[in-house]
């Protein structure tokens, strides 16, 4: 019953730091895709760079990609140029992933941190975790921050989450769940996800808000140590290019 | 493998960053310098130099979205021309947009001494120091950063408006008398010397790549731009003269030639010195941005004809440490001090706006190249209207507006040609043996001559 996933593992080059080894041992039976994005200043035209750096780059891609069994490296991309973001998210759409790993430092996957917030991508990503709770025997906490503007109560959706994950063949006993009320959502997030080894989220629709001050994802994974996997739904080619007008990577002026 | 770049600027995107690339010295410092050869149609001449500058602007974005791999002037007209061409091309616009960064820094140290209680004997200091930091930063490489720029156009547009607006209140009519104080020989000169005013629209095809629906959005971000920043200039320039006595502008400046700091004259009769202040900081934001835009674009030019062949390789080499084309940045760093020291400031805008003039006009005649040579390779996704009548004129009205500059301007121009000449003849011929579409062309000709007399 599992959707199948794929995952896009970016690394920021030169000098990028390795994916912990315990996060690609859980992913062995999930296809990955690995994007090398090597950073430009934009005083450097990307194939200048490319024809100059390309052959280390590969070589640094390749180390990295080591640790993911062979079988599961399905593409390996390297981009040289400046929008990062841009890139990853591009990348994301014409590879169909949908799933993102965020990088961190993190020594063993005991507890994951499974943040809700309501039903978007709500199945996606269950099914996500539940893939990776039958390889590993780590325990999950689902959160839930409750907004005034909840169409269910955070009760509510807890229980059901917890009732997929027991479906998708988890022990019921590893599953906890944690509801908090009021407060900054992101904030939260942050604070009590401190505790946990790894974090799966969902990635939300941009709003007005996010495009000014950041999606909530981009804020927890930029304050948070730990790796986190940021599941989205994956979207066609155009429809992801309105979302992320703000940043655009020009050529200059000559 | 690919890293192509998806379309996603928009109509407003479009214009924004034409209009961006347009504000600086054209309209904070050029304007005295304009009234001085054309009196009161300096405001004229504004709107002459836009109609000239539209042919070359229409014709780069066409051959923009035919040639994706990034590029500029020199690309096109090498790749239609041939690298003869190429590197008059190369060379010409990089002085053009060398001398214009130079121009906009002395304005900029101009504008930064109205804030400072120094000697205006200092603008040349000022200026060197300041071209000393931007070449710096080049090299140390700055992140990307559209978001500041487009806030830097709307509090640039926001500032001219208000200018503008609040100018409505105090200009004196009787300034504008006599209108055509010079002739209109006076205003064609006055055009060609508020070129650069323009040039940056051309910045558009830089990015017609990524610009959706281009067959639709990119003659109207050029028109749409063209038309605002025309409007604009009339304004703004209306204002300049209305508001000062026209002999304190034509001689306040720097050792008692045109002021630099034209805008900022304006608005200490109208809000008095908090005026002065904002005018100065809006026109320092402004012109070091354009500094700093020109500095990195430049550089582009050497670090391409390096990769051709058409300059030394190690032009192109980009630094281990700081991952920039270091030596192409230095090399340019060091042409743009050099001038900044000992060519005078009203010769820079000159010598800028010749060669910009120069290169503008074959880009048109790049455009009639591709068209005519009918390449397989050369599939434009975007027409420019009107072909050819307006390559024609935008040729022809250039190398009208050429003449009328002057002997200094003209022979710079003539340098650039015969040093560009000499240059591809000792250094980029033993080289290279591409031949451009105009190649296609000729060699078309030769098999469809009937074999005659032999």
């Amino acid at each position: 019953m599992t959707t199948s996933h794929k995952i896009l593992v970016p690394f920021e080059l030169p000098d990028a730091d390795p994916v912990p080894p315990v996060i690609a041992e859980l992913l062995d039976s999930i296809e990955v895709v690995v994007l090398g994005h090597y950073g430009l200043p934009e005083q450097t035209p990307p194939s200048t760079a490319r024809d100059q750096f390309e052959t280390g780059a590969r070589a640094e891609l390749e180390t990295l990609a080591r640790p993911f069994e062979d079988t599961t490296v399905s593409t390996t991309r390297l981009v040289f140029g400046r929008a990062r973001d841009k890139t990853i998210d591009r990348v994301a759409v014409e590879e169909g992933c949908d799933v993102i790993l965020t990088p961190g430092r993190v020594g063993a996957v005991e507890r994951l941190f499974v943040p809700l917030r309501g039903e978007a991508n709500f199945d996606r990503i269950l099914s996500f975790v539940g893939e990776l709770l039958t390889t590993n025997d780590a325990s999950v906490t689902l959160f839930h921050a409750d907004v005034e503007s909840d169409r269910r109560p955070g009760e509510e959706l807890l229980a059901d989450a917890t009732d997929r994950l027991v479906e998708a063949g988890v022990d019921a006993d590893r599953i906890g769940r944690e509801l908090a009320e009021g407060a900054d959502a992101s904030q939260s997030i942050v604070d009590i996800g401190a505790a946990y080894d790894l974090m799966i989220l969902g990635e939300t629709e941009p709003s007005l808000r996010d495009r000014i001050l950041g999606a909530v994802p981009a804020q927890v994974t930029s304050d948070t140590d730990d790796p986190a996997f940021v599941v989205r739904e994956p979207r066609r080619r155009g429809v992801v290019s309105q979302a992320i007008c703000a940043t655009t990577d020009l050529e200059e002026h000559r | 493998m690919s890293d192509d770049l998806e379309r996603d600027l928009g109509l407003y995107a479009t214009v924004t960053i034409s209009m961006g690339a347009m504000i600086g010295s054209g309209i904070f410092v050029l304007p005295a310098l304009g009234l001085k050869k054309a009196g009161p149609a300096v405001i004229l001449a504004y709107i002459l130099a836009g109609l000239v500058v539209l042919p070359a602007a229409l014709s780069k974005a066409e051959m923009a979205t035919a040639m994706p791999e990034s590029g500029g002037t020199y690309l096109y007209i090498d790749r239609a021309m041939g690298p003869l061409f190429g590197t008059i091309a190369g060379i010409g616009a990089w002085f053009s947009l060398v001398f214009k960064s130079s121009f906009a820094l002395v304005g900029l140290g101009a504008y930064l001494l109205l804030l400072v209680p120094l000697s205006g004997g200092l603008v040349k200091a000022v200026a060197l120091g300041l071209a000393a930091l931007i070449v710096v930063l080049n090299v140390v490489g700055t992140e990307q950063s559209g978001k500041a720029q487009s806030i830097i156009v709307t509090a640039v547009v926001l500032a001219l408006a208000a200018y503008v607006i609040n100018s409505g209140f105090a200009v004196e009519p009787t300034r504008f008398q006599p209108f055509v104080s010079k002739g209109s020989g006076g205003i064609v000169t006055a055009a060609a010397f508020v070129f650069v005013s323009y040039a940056g629209v051309t910045k558009i095809a830089s990015v017609a790549e990524e610009v959706e629906d281009p067959g639709r959005n990119l003659p109207r971000g050029i028109l749409i731009s063209m038309g605002v920043m025309m409007l604009l200039y009339t304004l703004v320039v209306g204002a300049v003269v209305g508001l000062n006595d026209a002999k304190s502008l034509t001689t306040g400046g720097p050792t008692g030639g045109p002021s630099l700091t034209p805008m900022a004259d304006g608005a200490a009769g109208l809000f008095g010195g908090v005026g002065v202040v904002a005018v100065s900081l809006v026109a320092i934001l402004a012109l070091t941005s354009m500094a700093n835009a020109g500095v990195l674009a430049s550089s582009r030019f050497p670090l391409a004809m390096s990769r051709d062949s058409l300059a030394p390789g190690r032009l192109a080499r980009v630094s281990e440490r700081f991952k920039t084309p270091l030596n192409a940045i230095a090399l340019t760093g060091a042409l743009l001090i050099g001038l900044i020291a000992f060519v005078p400031v009203v010769e820079l805008a000159k010598l800028a706006s010749a060669f910009q003039i120069l290169v503008f006009s074959i880009i048109n005649v790049a455009l009639v190249v591709f068209r005519e040579s009918g390449v397989d390779s050369y599939q434009p996704s975007f027409r420019a209207p009107g072909y050819p009548f307006v390559q024609v004129v935008g040729l022809v009205g250039g190398l009208a507006l050429l003449t009328q500059m002057g002997t200094f301007p003209i022979l710079g121009a003539a340098g650039i040609i015969v040093g560009g000449v000499a240059w591809y003849l000792l250094y980029g011929r033993p080289r290279t043996d591409r031949t451009g579409a105009l190649g296609a062309i000729l060699a078309r000709r030769r098999d469809e001559e009937p074999v005659s007399s032999d």
